[in-house]
């Protein structure tokens, strides 16, 4: 992309338009008493995505055209980064983080509904890119069926008010972190000794079988249908607030409880331990390090996190459905946690914040784009892959 | 010197069902420094590797102290007080020359931490000038440095060290042995492989020749490094 950046990226756009054309006629789609998926060719869909793709792609080179320019004025990475050093030496002062946390708080008075429900769905991605970031970025390992945690916890908490009546959502964490830890356990045990590749399949297939188990099992956890939350088990009011307020509150509590967590483990020797692992496996091991107890530990720490984030995610909708644990999910938050930068703990809460806020706005006042919504998060992680392979806010150096 | 610290004997040992250790038996004693020579192929880490238990002897016996090392983990190994410093240095390249010391005092009660980095720093005031720096920026000699300090920092009772003049300059390798002299010095005994027979031998105490699997030869350093058959295998004379 060196020698002509502007004709590249032009061919690049093109590219993609010709790959994805021929599938903008076919129309999935999924029925659900035969089980089968069927296409149909729709000509009229070709029409809606030029409309939603063309300002998209024209937006980019636009963007394109700016970074260009920024950075024949000098404005780089350099400038970037200090203005995220001025963030981090903000950090170090005290009250900063209690400021932060009143500030967010406040918006549970001035924000309407809707918006609170994007954020607190934010939220709960949040920790969720956050735990998974302990498993691939700190750890190195790579976990690709990570949902499957994530629908457990609302299935312990979802099961659990159906059969004790008057069981509450918060009752319900301290159930669905033992359960969703000693589940990571039981999937890392076998599993840690693999590397890479196949450790990421046999996650992605924990995840595959849970939502098959899920599925047909209705007598226990409803099937296909799934299963209602009752309105005793759901949040109740705090602080004289409406609901919605105060799932946020408790959901914005959640992500600063784990960020607390997440913070104190990075920079104690177990932190270490985890990064060292990383880096070097064969001399982590020399340097006297448990190499797999430590592996186990990451991954049922962030199967622990998956599931608290399944608990309030449940609370928060007041229902479950064996879809929670799609392969699309664990994806979605791969990507916030690939964007976010790897290993970095402000790259999650970005990394989370703009790929689930952004296209809920998209949707929200350009709905021709939401069709495209995965097509344009494979284009920007290819773009990002190119660009800036570390992520938003991860390391430079770490490649 | 009447009973040793760490004592191999009849040591057989391989990957899979390949024996490339065909008996060795060696004996390491307290304030000691111990080479092991031998081209390729010979062993040589593969014995430090059935030492820290990273795979598993096939016969023979580990004795450390006195009691058997045969059946342990390479974390319950170094608790016991046996490091080794992995061959190509293995620094943690992303992590910086701080982490990367206290990486290796992992065993160590974490309060002690700070205390043990300043300790290596005097050995390595290289490495103090650039504690901040990651450790893939080193150059080659100051990772060897790194890592001989990352295996310092569990306040070993034997460090073991895997070719530590593996690509570097003949200056800093020197530099290198002066520094290992000194640790050893301060009452750390030290089993050093090396292919640099002439360096390693100038400061061992003691020195053994191994050849596919079998030590064929062991004597004082000195008299090794003087050894007309040494000298023509290992030092081109």
């Amino acid at each position: 992309m060196k020698r002509a950046p502007l004709l590249s990226t032009f061919l690049l756009i093109l590219l993609v338009v010709a790959m994805t054309y021929p599938f903008i006629w076919l129309k999935l789609s999924y029925e659900p008493l035969s089980g089968f998926l069927s296409a149909k060719i729709d000509f009229n869909r070709a029409k809606l995505f030029f409309t939603g793709l063309t300002p998209i792609l024209l937006g980019g080179f636009l963007l394109y055209l700016i970074s260009l320019f920024l950075k024949g004025n000098g404005f780089t990475q350099k400038k970037l980064s200090s203005i995220y050093s001025l963030y981090k030496r903000a950090r170090k002062k005290k009250y900063y983080s209690m400021t932060l946390f009143l500030l967010l708080a406040s918006i549970s008075w001035i924000a309407g509904p809707k918006t609170l429900n994007v954020l607190i769905m934010v939220g709960i991605y949040m920790i969720l890119a956050l735990g998974l970031n302990i498993t691939i970025g700190m750890t190195g390992l790579l976990v690709l069926g990570y949902a499957g945690f994530f629908s457990l916890g609302g299935y312990v908490f979802a099961i659990l008010q159906q059969w004790i009546p008057g069981f509450t959502w918060w009752m319900a964490i301290p159930v669905a972190c033992l359960v969703g830890g000693s589940m990571g356990w039981m999937v890392g045990l076998p599993c840690l000794r693999l590397r890479g590749d196949y450790l990421a399949i046999v996650t992605l297939g924990f995840a595959e079988s849970f939502r098959e188990l899920v599925r047909n099992l209705p007598s226990i956890t409803g099937g296909d249908i799934g299963i209602s939350i009752a309105s005793v088990s759901k949040v109740g009011k705090i602080l004289g607030l409406g609901v919605i307020s105060s799932v946020y509150l408790w959901v914005l509590l959640a992500v600063f409880l784990v960020v607390m967590i997440l913070h104190r483990l990075y920079y104690s020797p177990l932190g270490r331990a985890w990064t060292a692992i990383r880096e070097n496996e064969i001399a982590a091991e020399a340097m006297g390090i448990p190499v797999v107890k430590m592996k186990l530990f990451a991954f049922s720490l962030s199967a622990v996190f998956a599931a608290v984030a399944g608990v309030l995610y449940t609370a928060h909708t007041g229902f479950l459905n064996p879809e929670s644990s799609a392969f699309e999910i664990s994806v979605l938050i791969l990507a916030m946690v690939i964007l976010g930068g790897l290993g970095s703990i402000p790259g999650a809460l970005l990394g989370s914040f703009l790929l689930y806020y952004i296209p809920t706005i998209l949707r929200d006042y350009i709905p021709a784009i939401s069709e495209y919504r995965l097509l344009l998060f494979g284009m920007i992680m290819v773009v990002m892959m190119l660009v800036r392979p570390q992520g938003l806010l991860g390391s430079k150096d770490r490649v | 010197m009447s009973v040793p610290l760490l004592e191999l004997k009849d040591l057989h040992g391989g990957y899979g069902a390949s024996e490339v250790l065909k008996g060795v038996s060696l004996e390491v004693y307290s304030g000691e420094i111990v080479t092991l020579l031998g081209g390729n192929g010979a062993g040589k880490t593969t014995t430090l590797s059935l030492i820290m238990s990273i795979i598993r002897p096939q016969k023979g016996k580990i004795i450390w102290q006195g009691t058997h090392l045969n059946e342990g983990t390479p974390d319950g190994v170094l608790a016991r007080g046996i490091v080794l410093c992995p061959e190509a240095r293995r620094i943690f390249p992303l992590m910086s020359v701080e982490e990367n010391l206290k990486i290796g005092a992992y065993l160590l009660d974490s309060r002690r931490e700070g205390e043990k980095v300043e300790q290596i720093f005097d050995y390595f005031p290289k490495l103090a000038e650039r504690k901040s720096q990651l450790g893939g920026t080193l150059s080659g000699g100051e990772q060897q440095m790194l890592a001989i300090g990352r295996s310092l920092m569990s306040e070993p009772k034997l460090l073991m060290l895997d070719e530590p003049s593996l690509g570097l300059a003949p200056l800093i390798v020197e530099k290198i042995f002066e520094i290992l002299l000194k640790i050893n010095r301060s009452g750390v005994p030290i089993l050093l492989i090396e292919q640099n027979a002439r360096q390693a031998l100038k400061i061992a105490h003691r020195g053994y020749v191994m050849v596919t699997g079998t030590i064929v030869h062991s004597d004082t350093g000195k008299n090794l490094l003087e050894s007309d058959e040494v000298r023509r295998a290992y030092l081109g004379e």
